[in-house]
């Protein structure tokens, strides 16, 4: 690899990394929370005879 | 290298290495598939889609981690270096594994007669100013677009045509593939699923790539801090015994290209350290039959004067060198390509 390239090569990673923790983070972080579980069907219980 | 045009440049090794490949990725795909189905089963058409859609994109984004992981490996530990020689089947390999994933995910909305929908979501202007919520079908299109442009330029006819300075340019975008592969991932399944593999695997994917190449990247800055010079600018290798034979010593100029200083029993050698092909580390190769082999596709160039074989045309710039009171020394400024500067050196292997 040329001088160049090694030096993009470690820029890169610089500049991505962070990058992607970043948005990783707030990715994780503003999650909508999950939907509370629908309430039991109220079972009607008829009366006995 | 290659005397003529052949559409995929393959051989026994190249064809054992492809197979494992296809046959890991099928086992993959299966494995997922089989503990869906025993943990969900009963799924209905667009569920079992659905399942398909996550097992080749996990495949697809797992494949992009290990091949950007290849190249910092092979760096610190050369007996990887074979997984590097066929690093571009792979790619290839993992643009049609997130080509599937694509497919299957129209596929999804089809079965559903709901295609016009996938329209609608990524044309809805507003999302796009969004973070959460964000169309982030479009960052994986935006992958597998550069992974598109990197496969069908993969061949060795465009890294001729390109240039190897252009090519590798165009191919660094797969690190740009690799950041919209990730934000992909975190906007879109890891919004809706709250399995906590999938935070796991973007955490472990970029940990993993992000500590390798900047371990590497650690390494090639010692590499690249200058020699010791004489006097007259002359860079010192150190006694000619102490490069292994049929191996090299690598040494920079500060600011420099590296040198790469090959020694053949008591012939001696300096060319560059930069492979014409794609810019491989030569110095990093040996030498067999009297000639330098780079360590990454085997292209080869005569030890006496930098040129390859005939039929081939490629010519390394070579450099002038000198023993002095049993130290040999480079001159860092190179020789136009192909000029013979071998010197023989009368020495005792130690």
């Amino acid at each position: 690899m040329r001088r160049g390239h090694r030096r993009a090569h470690r820029r890169i990673w610089l500049f991505l990394l962070p990058l992607l923790l970043v948005g990783f983070a707030m990715a994780l972080a503003l999650r909508t929370p999950p939907a509370p579980p629908s309430p039991a069907p109220e079972v009607v219980m008829e009366a006995p005879r | 290298m290659s005397a003529g045009f052949q559409a995929v440049q393959w051989n026994r090794a190249k064809i054992v290495y492809d197979i494992i490949l296809v046959v890991s990725v099928a086992l993959y795909i299966a494995g997922f598939a089989w503990m869906s189905f025993m943990h969900y089963p009963g799924q209905d058409t667009a569920e079992v889609v659905d399942t398909f859609i996550r097992a080749f994109g996990s495949a697809a984004f797992l494949m992009l981690t290990v091949i950007l992981a290849i190249g910092p490996l092979a760096r610190m530990f050369p007996k990887l270096l074979p997984l590097l020689y066929n690093r571009r089947h792979f790619g290839v390999l993992t643009f049609f594994v997130a080509l599937i994933h694509a497919g299957l995910m129209i596929e999804w909305y089809l079965v559903q007669n709901a295609l016009p929908s996938l329209w609608v979501e990524l044309s809805k202007t507003e999302d796009y100013a969004r973070f959460i919520g964000f169309p982030f079908k479009i960052l994986g299109l935006g992958a597998l677009v550069i992974l598109l442009v990197m496969a069908a330029t993969s061949h060795d006819f465009w890294l001729a045509f390109l240039g190897p300075r252009l090519w590798k340019a165009i191919h660094m975008a797969v690190y740009l593939a690799y950041g919209l592969a990730v934000m992909h991932v975190a906007l879109g399944i890891m919004q809706y699923d709250r399995n906590p593999l999938i935070p796991l695997m973007l955490i472990a994917s970029a940990a993993v790539l992000g500590s390798l190449h900047l371990a590497a990247g650690w390494r090639e800055v010692i590499g690249d801090r200058g020699a010791p010079t004489a006097a007259d600018g002359w860079l010192i290798v150190g006694p000619p015994y102490a490069i292994p034979d049929k191996r090299a010593r690598i040494v920079a100029a500060a600011g420099g290209e590296r040198i790469a200083v090959f020694r053949s029993g008591n012939l001696v050698s300096a060319v560059t350290n930069v492979c014409v092909h794609q810019n491989g580390p030569l110095g990093e190769g040996r030498i067999v039959n009297g000639c330098i082999i780079c360590p990454w596709h085997g292209y080869e160039y005569r030890l006496e004067d930098g040129c390859a074989p005939p039929p081939f045309t490629e010519r390394l710039a070579t450099y002038r060198l000198r023993l002095r009171d049993g130290v040999l020394e480079v001159n860092p400024e190179p020789l136009p390509p192909g000029t013979p500067a071998a010197i023989a050196v009368g020495l005792v292997d130690g």
